[in-house]
Parts: C-alpha cells; structure tokens; sequence
C-alpha cells in the first residue's frame, strides 16, 4: 500500500504540492487526474522516489521511498517524457532495466514486443511517440513491480493500442496483483480502466474516491420547472454543486443519495425531469469549478 | 538481487554505454606513450656511437618528458569521462530515469565515478608499463654498449647513469603525477556538476573552486606591492595554493618538470592527493544531498551563489582597477589614472556581477535581479580599492605610541645584499625571527617617526635611502612587521654608523661562507671566477674587516671598482650575496690584488681612458619639432635649464656661438665602437680635466637601493683602442645637456 502523508513539494517560489494525502491500495488502478500543473508528475515523482519531498512522508510497504532500493525495486517510473539511450534499441533499454530489476522478465519482453509489433533491434531514437510509450509499458510490466506508475502514458496511444495496453494492466493485476498508478488530464482514457481516483487541483488533492461512489453520490438533473417558487425550493431541497440553464432547461449538478433526489424531484413535480449519470469529465469539472477553478474561462 | 550483484551488473552495463570512451582513451594513452616514444627517441638511430646523449633522451621522455603529452590525454579524458559519466544530472529527462531506478544514490554515484575513473585510468597503466619496458630496454642496451667502450670508461664519472630501481621509481612517480592530476580535475568538474544543473553553470562553479582562491589572493597582492609601501611579507602561494584546486595542480607540474628536491615533491604530491581525496568527498557528499530538481537550473544554492558572485566581483574590481590604472598610465596619463581606475573597476565590478546572475539564473533579464547586492559588492570593492591606493586605513602612516610598544626589533631588508632563492621558501617573517635585530628602542623610535613622517620627494635625488624591516610587539601582545625606506637622514645614519647593523645587512655570515659555491668578480670591461674555497674564504673574511673597520658611509667613497657576487648554495637555500667593491674597501681590494685579480680592482684612470661619451639615451628625439627639449630634458634629468647658468648668462645665441667656437663639448651624431655600434647624439668629452671629473662621478657607488644621482649612457674609449659602456646614470652635468640644446638650435635653426 502507497501512504501518502501531507507531503509537499515546493519549487523556488512556487507550491507543486502542498499537503497532500492519498491511500492507494494494492491490485486496483489508481487514476491521478488533475488540470495541467497541478502538480500530478511531481506526485508521481515522489512517489516512485524521484524527488524528495519538502515535507511529509511517503511510505511503501511500510518503508520510505527515497534512496530505498528495496522498495524502489517493486516501483516501476514512467515518466510523460521517457529517456531512451541516444543510440540504443530496444534491447539495450531491456538490459539497463534487467540489471537493476531482479524480477525482470526477458521472455515476456519478447513475447509482447512481438505481440505490440514492434522492433527490438530497430534504434529507440526511430521510433514514433507512440511506439516509444508503448516500449515505456512494456519494460514497466516485464520489471515485474508490484506498482506502476503511469505519467500520461496513454497520451499519443491510438484507441487499438490503448485498449490493449488496459487489457495488459488487467491482465496483470488479475495475475500478480499489480498495482498501476496512471496520471492523466484525460478522464475519458481512465475512466473505464480506474477504480479508484485521485483528484489534485493547484497542488492539493480534492478529493480520492472509488468512481462507483463518486458516480452514486453526484447526480445530473435536466429540468424544466414551472415556477420561480419551484426553482427555490430545488435550490433549498438539494445539495447542489452547480446550476446552470438554457431557457426555460434547467441542468443542476447534485450530490447525494440516487433515490433521495429522485424523491425529491417526483414530490416537486416539475413539468419535465431527468436523472442523468454524471461522466468523470463532469464530476471533474464540477469538482473544481466549486473549488474556483473556472474551467469554462480555460476551455472556451 | 544482492546489493554488490546489483552494482557490479550496473557498473557492467554503465561501462557498456561509454565504450566509445574506452577506445578513446585507449588511443589517446597510446599515441602520448608508446607511440610519441617510438616516434621520437624509441626510434633514433645512434649515431656515432654516441650511447649516453641517447639514453638521456631515452630517459628524460620516459622517466619525465611523457607527462606533458600524457598528462594532455589525461585532463582531456577526466572532462570527458565526468561529463560522460554525470551529464544525467543536468537532464531531467535522464534523472527521471536514473533516480527511479531500485540503486541507492551512493551505488550510483560510485558506479559512475568509478567507471569515469577506469576507463582511463586502466589504458593509461597499460601503455605506461608498455612505454616504460620498452624504454628500460633500449636504456640498458645502450648502457651496455657505453660501456663496452673504452674510451668512456675513463668518463664514467662524467656521466649519471640511472639504475634499474631509479628509472622505474622515476617513471612511477611520473606517472602518480598524472593520476593525481586526473583525479583533482575530475573530482572537481563532478563537484562542480553535482552544485549545478546546467554546463556553463559547471564552468563557472569549476573555475571559481579551481582558482578562485589563488586568484583573489593573486590580484589583493597586486593591490599590495602597488600601494601598501610597508608592506612585508610574502604571499604564501604555496600554502594558499592549496585551497584552488588547479593552482595546487600546476605547482606539481613545476615541481616535476624542474626536478624539485624529492622530499618538497613528495610533500606536494601528498598535497593534491588530500586536494583530490577532499574534492570527492565534497562531490559524494553534495551528489547525496542534491536535489534532483536541479536538473536543468542553473545555480540555486544561495550558499554557493552569493560567495562566488561576491568573490568573482571583487576579483574583477581589483583586475579592472589595476589593468586601466596600469593601461592610463602606459600613456601617461598619470594625473588622471585615479579616476579611470575607478571607471575601470566600477565597470568590471558590475558587469561580472550581473553576467554572473545571467548564468546562475538562466536568464538574460537577471542581470539587474540582485541590485542592492550589485551595489554593495561594487562599492565595497571600490571602496577597498580607493582605501589601498590613497592609504585611507593609514596603514602606511601606522606608528603606535611608544607608550603602548613592548619591544621593536630592527633588521635589515632582505634585500640589502642579498638575494634568496628558498626552496622550500620561507616567510620573510620567519628569517627574520631567526636572527637577532638591533635592539636599540630610542634610536628605532626615531627611526621609525622618521619613516613614517610625509617625505619631499624633491630631495630625494641627492640623499640615498635605506631599506630596513621591523618587529613590533605590543604592550598587549600583538606584534607585526614592517618595512620602511628611510630617505637620508641623522636617524638614518645613526642607524647606519651601528657595526651591529652592518653585520646584519652586508655581513657575510659564516653559514654562508661554509656553503659557498664560487664568487663572481665582474665590471665593465671584464668578469672573472672564484672558485677556490680558500680564496672565497679570504675575500669575505676582508670584507667583514672591511665593515668593520669603516661606517658605511665610508665604504660608499671612493671609486666603485667592480662588483662581485658570492653565492652559496645548502640543501634548503641558495643564497647570492652582492656588493659593489669600492676604493674604501682597503682589506677587500688588497685580498683580491693578493690573489691574483689586481686587473680587477685597478680603477680607470685618464691615462687609460682616451674619450669619453655621453649619450642622451632615450631623450634623443631632438628632431621631433614639437617637443620642447628644455621641458623634456629639464623633467627627464631633474634640471632647471632655462633658468640655469648658461641660459642666463649667455642666453640661446650666447650658447650657439660658444659651441661653434669649441668652448662646450661637440656632439657626434653615431658612434660605432667594437661592441657598442649605436646611432643617436652624443657628447664627446677628450679635455683630460674634464675626463676625469666624469670618471670620478662614476666613482659613487651606486647599489639599487640607493639612487644615484646622475646617470646617461656612458661609453669610454681607452687609449688602447678598446671601448666599454659604463651603467646608466641619471643626470648629466649642465654644461653637457647644453651642448646638446646648442646642437639642437643649431642643426634645426631653432
């Protein structure tokens, strides 16, 4: 289990991360969303012992991380921009990481090198971005560590590709237990792979939830409402996150129980209602909109 | 996997990415040794049977003359294999990798300094084993075949042969050399590279650490000898060398290239073997403690920043300063050298300051970012610079009340007539400790007040100074030296008349006279050898009876006959101990006429001397219309011509008429003489009266330390045929200088 503890982490003048504190626990996918800078590579960086942080601790297994070998060698680091040797191929990566990994598997290498079609003896400089990412997962897998850490690894994946690197990770926590800890800004790509998310916004972490919990307890309603009168009493009645309208359409983002604002909705009667699921994307965005991020300035 | 598995695997795989270093260092170590030896002396022929100049070649290149090549290969290989081995740590790309790796941060940091260090540490004993047998091979050979000869062995004496143990030891401590120089210069560049996050940030951290240090003290002892006038000491370059790096580096690569006594090299070597040891402590210990965000930034550490900016700036200060007042003055701008001394450093101050928050931010804006700091590094650097030149801290001028002085010691400058050249050198101070001063508390006072008072420097050309050192010791413990010149003075000569001080000053000690070498007796016309330790022995006792005898006043009249050299050479020091040999050294020019060198104290005299000539040296340019010959002759030889006899009495067609009429000296516009063919103007002297004045004003003696006061280029032409060129004096008779404006109004119609 990785036991994150108010860590923080400061660059010059500016807060990474500040007082984080996340639990993630064994054989599950973590997903690590978060807005650009907010600070999701330098948690990764810490936590596969990169970079110390300024405060707090992290904790693997009981231990520390930093300067750990015995606990870096169950940690796998992909970072969003990997290094590759200049003048290296495939194989010469292998070797580096089979040195340092004793549970490296060289058969398995092969075998998925073979299977993602790609080239060991072809120099790593050639490759594409995608095919560089796709190595990255796989030398990460065959290092045989219980974790691996993800830094917007399926950013430059096709979708085929993609889905074969999830079926990989699913594969592999069926198998051995992996853990896999997959940053992305991308909700969509994580959130039909991730059971569990983390969500850090301006260095500090908003929330970490199961996603089954998060997508039960935040609802979507489309309504049309009769009154001025009804409009206060939704306001009153439900724990609202946002709301928004066009006309006379009203979408409120709610939290709480399914039944209770489906309850409270068929009393209130309104001319038309509809209970909708909200996507990660929505929670996201709602999620941060309430922390003042105004997600709507930076998109449009 | 065990840890050692995990770190000979990774050592292993580390190799295997900078094998193209191997095969460069494999070159590079071949081609310096090996290769450069079969190239010039391994494959001479010997011609001539000539068996001992070959294998002196033979040994110097291999025992020494390898280290330069090698030691090129050397430095260039510990750039590249550190820059090699730790260039991670400037990429977070790379960092990235290799920080998340299962290897602790200490394996890693040994994996790589020691794979730098082997590949080429390991090609470079190879091909020195390679050199050296191929070398001692050809060394014996030929050894054998010299003596072989019978002819030489008669000259076996004549010829240093080196034993097997020699050259191999001469050889290995060659080659200690090179590795230590390659772990100082490598430990320093991965310090440097572990301090920062970006190339030219290395650069600026190696150079500051490599010769920051020396070169601070380099440039404040510039500042010294420029304007501290009672300074006394020594710089202890050796001792501070110590503390850069690469100062310390060049000191053994002197020591070796000139066969330094092998206690004071072995001494040196232990030096930069601690420099090396220190150096990778330093870099293992900021390696550990980095942070891996450095990568990429320039120099963060507040703690390495502000002492190298400061440092760096000060040091352009003073460079600045010296280099314009040393430029303005050059062109003889002397009156104004103050002011563009401060332009100069003030410039240099806040330039090198603000390039250096440039490189250290990484930003071409940054170059005002720290202006308060700027402000107070520059004005704190002029101020010091102002303070040193105008004597702001009265440091010069320093006298305590003689209330609060315990003790003074008076000794004689070092200088007086001796000149060392300590091996292992010694601190002026400590010399002086070792003998015993003038004790006489009343009379140093006086002395001292004297020294330090303000001078008129307009009576500086007729009284000779001296130049003595002091202890002072404090009341309150304290104590220091000093060194003062004294203009000529009753406290001066009271000094002066002591015997005590003339055994300090111009005594030949017996320590000398039990390590004397040879004597050189030497004047104008000739120069001759002493040798003979009897004969040394006699001279030097004659000159002591000499100082004895006589005050040095009395030892100064008469003609100066010649001037002779002892010099004495023990296992720690080689001393020179010169003087000049005048008429009043009776017991002197006795001994030596005694011993057979009457021809070199007999003084000339007009009934040897035919001419005499004086030239206007580089006062010349009489054809230049724009110059004012009386303002330049007046200010070169001190002279006031225009109000002086001849302008006054006889006025410019007074004097022209007189020169034309053979009433003042003619001038000759060449004089080729057998060893002294020179053009220019000079002033023909034959009048047997006037002759002989100039000969006896050549009679002051005339010792650096005491100015002289006249001089010109003097050249005598004997009645023999022969021609000689006296010393320079500094002034020239009147009449004379008048004879060389009547010229100039003459020839030029002026």
């Amino acid at each position: 289990m990785i036991e994150v503890k108010n860590i923080s982490k400061n660059f010059d003048d500016i807060k990474a991360i500040d007082q984080v504190t996340a639990h993630i626990d064994e054989g599950h996918v973590f997903g690590l969303i978060g807005t650009n800078g907010a600070g999701k590579s330098t948690f990764l960086r810490m936590v596969s012992g990169v970079l110390k942080p300024d405060g707090g601790e992290i904790v693997i297994d009981g231990e520390p991380v930093f300067d750990n070998p015995k606990i870096k060698s169950e940690i796998f680091y992909i970072s969003d921009d990997q290094f590759f040797f200049q003048t290296g191929n495939a194989l010469d990566m292998m070797k580096l990481y089979k040195s340092v990994y004793p549970n490296f598997d060289t058969e398995k290498f092969k075998s998925l090198m073979e299977k993602f079609g790609l080239e060991t003896g072809r120099k790593v400089s050639t490759f594409s971005k995608g095919m560089k990412k796709q190595l990255s997962v796989i030398l990460g897998i065959c290092a045989g560590t219980k974790y691996l850490l993800c830094d917007e690894t399926f950013d430059g994946l096709d979708p085929v590709m993609r889905q074969a690197v999830k079926a990989l990770f699913v594969k592999e926590i069926d198998e051995r237990g992996l853990t896999p800890i997959i940053a992305s800004h991308n909700l969509r790509e994580l959130e039909d792979i991730c059971e569990y998310v983390g969500l850090l916004h301006k260095g500090g972490i908003l929330l970490e939830k199961d996603i089954d919990d998060m997508k039960l307890n935040i609802h979507k309603i489309q309504c049309v409402v009769k009154t001025e009168e009804m409009l206060n009493k939704i306001k009153e009645g439900l724990d609202i996150v946002t709301i928004d309208n066009r006309g006379s359409l009203y979408t409120i983002t709610v939290r709480g129980k399914r039944e209770d604002a489906e309850n409270f909705m068929e009393e209130l009667d309104p001319t038309f209602y509809e209970l909708l699921p909200l996507s990660l994307e929505e929670i996201f965005i709602s999620e941060t909109e309430v922390k003042g991020y105004d997600v709507k300035a930076l998109l449009f | 996997m065990t840890s050692k598995r995990c770190f000979s695997s990774m050592m292993k795989e580390n190799m295997r990415h900078q094998i193209w270093l191997v095969v460069l260092s494999i070159l590079g170590n071949t081609l310096s040794m090996p290769a450069l030896y079969l190239l010039t002396v391994g494959g001479q022929e010997v011609f001539d049977n000539r068996y001992a100049l070959a294998a002196h070649e033979v040994s110097g290149f291999a025992t020494t003359q390898f280290m330069i090549p090698a030691g090129v290969i050397a430095l260039m290989g510990c750039l590249m294999v550190a820059v090699s081995g730790f260039q991670y740590l400037h990429s977070r790309k790379k960092e990235d990798l290799y920080e998340s790796l299962p290897i602790r941060r200490r394996d890693l940091f040994l994996v790589n300094w020691l794979n730098g260090f082997l590949i080429w540490f390991v090609p470079f004993v190879c091909n020195l084993f390679v050199m050296y047998f191929m070398a001692f091979a050809r060394y014996s050979r030929m050894k054998k075949n010299y003596f072989a000869y019978e002819i030489y062995k008669r000259a076996v004496n004549d010829v240093e042969w080196l034993t097997g143990p020699q050259f191999f030891c001469k050889t290995m401590l060659t080659g200690l050399a090179l590795v230590l120089a390659f772990l100082v210069v490598y430990n320093l560049v991965i310090l440097a590279m572990t301090l920062t996050g970006n190339p030219i940030n290395t650069l600026a951290v190696a150079g500051t650490i490599g010769v920051g240090v020396i070169g601070f003290v380099g440039l404040f002892n510039v500042m010294i000898q420029l304007y501290l006038e009672t300074w006394m000491g020594e710089v202890p370059y050796g001792k501070i060398a110590i503390l850069s790096p690469l100062a310390n580096l060049y000191r053994l690569a002197v020591f070796q290239a000139h066969s330094a006594p092998t206690a004071l090299y072995v001494r040196v070597l232990l030096e930069n073997l601690l420099v090396a040891v220190l150096l990778f402590a330093a870099a293992y210990l900021c390696y550990l403690k980095r942070p891996t965000e450095m990568a990429g930034q320039g120099l963060k550490s507040k703690y390495m920043r502000y002492p190298i900016q400061i440092l760096v700036t000060v040091c352009a200060i003073m460079a600045g300063w010296i280099l314009m007042t040393a430029v303005v003055e050059s062109f003889g701008n002397e009156e104004f050298a103050a002011i563009w001394a401060i332009l100069g450093g003030l410039l240099a101050g806040a330039f090198v300051f603000g390039v250096l928050d440039i490189i250290f931010q990484l930003d071409f804006k940054a170059f005002f970012k720290h202006k308060l700091l700027m402000l107070c590094t520059v004005a704190a650097g002029l101020l010091f610079c102002i303070g040193m030149a105008t004597d702001l801290f009265g440091y010069d001028s320093y006298l305590p009340d003689k209330n609060n002085i315990a003790e003074m010691s008076l000794f004689s400058n070092d200088h007086s007539s001796y000149e060392r050249y300590w091996a292992t050198n010694p601190e002026l101070k400590e010399l002086l400790d070792r003998e015993a001063g003038i004790k006489d508390q009343d009379m140093i006072y006086a002395l001292l007040q004297k020294a330090v008072a303000p001078v008129d420097y307009s009576e500086l050309y007729a009284y000779p100074e001296e130049r003595i050192c002091v202890k002072v010791t404090l009341k309150s413990g304290r104590s220091y030296y000093r060194t003062y010149e004294v203009v000529s003075s009753p406290e001066l000569q009271a000094v002066l008349d002591t015997i005590q001080y003339r055994d300090l000053a111009y005594k030949i000690k017996d320590r000398e006279k039990e390590t004397f070498v040879s004597a050189t007796i030497s004047r104008n016309d000739a120069s001759t050898k002493i040798t003979n330790k009897d004969v040394l022995y006699a001279i030097s006792e004659a000159y002591n009876r000499d100082l004895r005898e006589k005050t040095i006043g009395e030892l100064e009249t008469g003609i100066a006959l010649g001037r002779i050299t002892f010099t004495s050479m023990s296992d720690d020091a080689f001393i020179t101990h010169r003087f000049y040999i005048t008429e009043g050294m009776v017991n002197t020019v006795q001994t030596l006429r005694e011993n057979g060198y009457e021809d070199m104290v007999t003084p000339y005299t007009t009934q040897k001397v035919e001419k005499v000539f004086l030239s206007m040296r580089d006062v010349y340019d009489l054809k230049d219309p724009d110059v004012d010959m009386f303002e330049r002759m007046e200010s070169y030889f001190g002279v006031d011509l225009k109000n002086g006899e001849y302008m006054t009495n006889y006025g410019k067609e007074g004097i022209k008429s007189m020169y034309r009429s053979g009433e003042l000296p003619p001038v000759v516009y060449q004089l080729d003489t057998d060893e002294y063919a020179s053009d220019g103007w000079f002033v023909e002297i034959t009048d047997e009266k006037d002759v002989q004045e100039i000969l006896n004003l050549t009679s002051c003696i005339y010792n650096y330390d005491m100015a002289s006061p006249w001089t010109a280029e003097l050249y005598l032409s004997m009645k023999n045929g022969e021609t000689y060129l006296l010393p320079s004096y500094e002034l020239l008779p009147e009449k004379y200088l008048v004879s060389f404006l009547a010229e100039y109004f003459v020839r030029y119609g002026k």
